[in-house]
C-alpha cells in the first residue's frame, strides 16, 4: 500500500512538473507579445492628412490645393476645375495622392462633412472604406477646412489591411 | 531487494527535483536576458520616434510660416549638410526626405528639378519611421508631397 502510494505520489510530482514547465512557456510568449506603437500610427495619420491637404494639385483657381479641391467638390461639386468639375475630380486625384504616400498594408478612409449642427451629405473617399470603418484597430486623424464661408470636417482614417 | 527499490525511488525523486531547480534556474535567466534585450530595443525605438518628431519640426529646415512643421523647404535642404545636423542631434542615425514625383538626388547642378535629400547615411542595420511631409518649392511656390525616413543605426 506504501510503495502505491510512494509511487502515485512520483506521478503527481511529475504531471505537477510538467504544468508549471508549461505556465512559465505561456507567460514568456505573453511577455514577448509586442503592443503596436499607438503614438506612431496617430502621428502618421495626422501627418498623412495634412500632407495631402497642402499639397498643390497644378490645377490652379479653386482647385488649388487637394484641401480646396474638397471644399470645392463639397460646396460647388459642379464648377469646373481643369477638364473637370470639382467633385468628379476630387475622386480621380484622391486615390493617386494618398495611394503614392501612404504604407503598402495601410487602407484608408476620408470623409467629408459639414460642421457639427449643420445639415448637408457625407462625401467619402476610399476603395476600402466599409473594412476601415469597421475596424476596432484603426487611428483617425481630424482637420477643418473653412472655405466658401462655411466651416467642413475632415475626418481622415487608417488602418492595417 | 526491497530497500533496493526504495533506494531507486528517492533517488529518481531527488533527480527530478535538481532537474526542475536546473531548468527554471535557465528558464529565468533567459527570460532575464530576454528582457534587457527588449528593453534596448524599446529605447532605440523611442530615440528613433523622437528624432522624426524632432527633424520634422525643426525651424531649421521647415518654412517659417508653417508652425505646424512637416513643411520643408527645397532650398534649406539643399543647404544643410550632415555635420551641420549632427550637431544637433549626435550621430548614429540617417535621414532621407524623396518626393512621389522624382526621386533623383539633389545636387546643386541638378536642383531645382530634384526630388530626394539624403543626410549621414551609410550600411547597417536600423530601426527606421517614415513620415509623410510637404516639401515647397521656393522657385515656382509649389507644394509637393514626400516621405521623411528617420533611422537610427543599432
Amino acid at each position: 500500500m506504501k510503495r502505491r502510494l510512494k509511487g502515485q505520489t512520483s506521478m503527481i510530482l511529475i504531471v505537477l512538473v510538467i504544468i508549471i514547465f508549461m505556465a512559465i512557456g505561456i507567460f514568456l510568449l505573453i511577455s514577448s507579445i509586442k503592443p503596436v506603437n499607438e503614438d506612431y500610427y496617430n502621428l502618421y495619420a495626422h501627418n498623412l492628412l495634412l500632407t495631402v491637404l497642402r499639397t498643390h494639385t497644378g490645377y490652379g483657381g479653386e482647385c488649388e490645393t487637394y484641401a480646396s479641391t474638397l471644399a470645392c467638390a463639397y460646396m460647388k461639386p459642379y464648377r469646373g476645375c481643369g477638364t473637370s468639375e470639382c467633385r468628379n475630380l476630387s475622386y480621380e486625384i484622391t486615390p493617386y495622392l494618398i495611394e503614392k504616400i501612404i504604407k503598402p498594408n495601410l487602407d484608408y478612409c476620408l470623409v467629408i462633412e459639414p460642421e457639427e449642427g449643420m445639415q448637408g451629405e457625407k462625401l467619402v473617399y476610399g476603395p476600402r472604406c466599409d473594412v476601415v470603418l469597421n475596424k476596432r484597430a484603426k487611428w483617425t486623424a481630424n482637420e477643418k477646412i473653412l472655405q466658401y464661408g462655411a466651416n467642413l470636417n475632415i475626418k481622415f482614417f487608417i488602418s492595417e489591411g | 531487494m526491497k530497500g533496493q527499490v526504495h533506494l531507486m525511488e528517492y533517488v529518481l525523486l531527488s533527480f527530478f527535483v535538481l532537474l526542475i531547480i536546473v531548468m527554471l534556474t535557465f528558464f529565468l535567466t533567459g527570460w532575464q536576458m530576454s528582457s534587457i534585450g527588449s528593453e534596448k530595443t524599446r529605447v532605440i525605438y523611442n530615440k528613433a520616434e523622437f528624432l522624426m518628431r524632432a527633424f520634422a519640426n525643426s525651424p531649421y529646415i521647415n518654412r517659417n510660416t508653417y508652425k505646424e512643421g512637416s513643411m520643408f523647404e527645397d532650398v534649406k535642404l539643399l543647404s544643410i549638410t550632415c555635420e551641420n545636423l549632427q550637431k544637433l542631434y549626435g550621430t548614429d542615425w540617417y535621414a532621407e526626405i524623396e518626393t512621389i514625383e522624382a526621386s533623383e538626388s539633389c545636387t546643386e547642378e541638378n536642383f531645382p528639378l530634384c526630388g530626394k535629400w539624403s543626410y549621414c547615411k551609410k550600411e547597417g542595420e536600423s530601426i527606421t519611421f517614415e513620415l509623410p511631409v510637404n516639401i515647397y518649392r521656393v522657385v515656382t511656390g509649389k507644394v509637393e508631397p514626400a516621405i521623411l525616413k528617420v533611422g537610427l543605426y543599432r
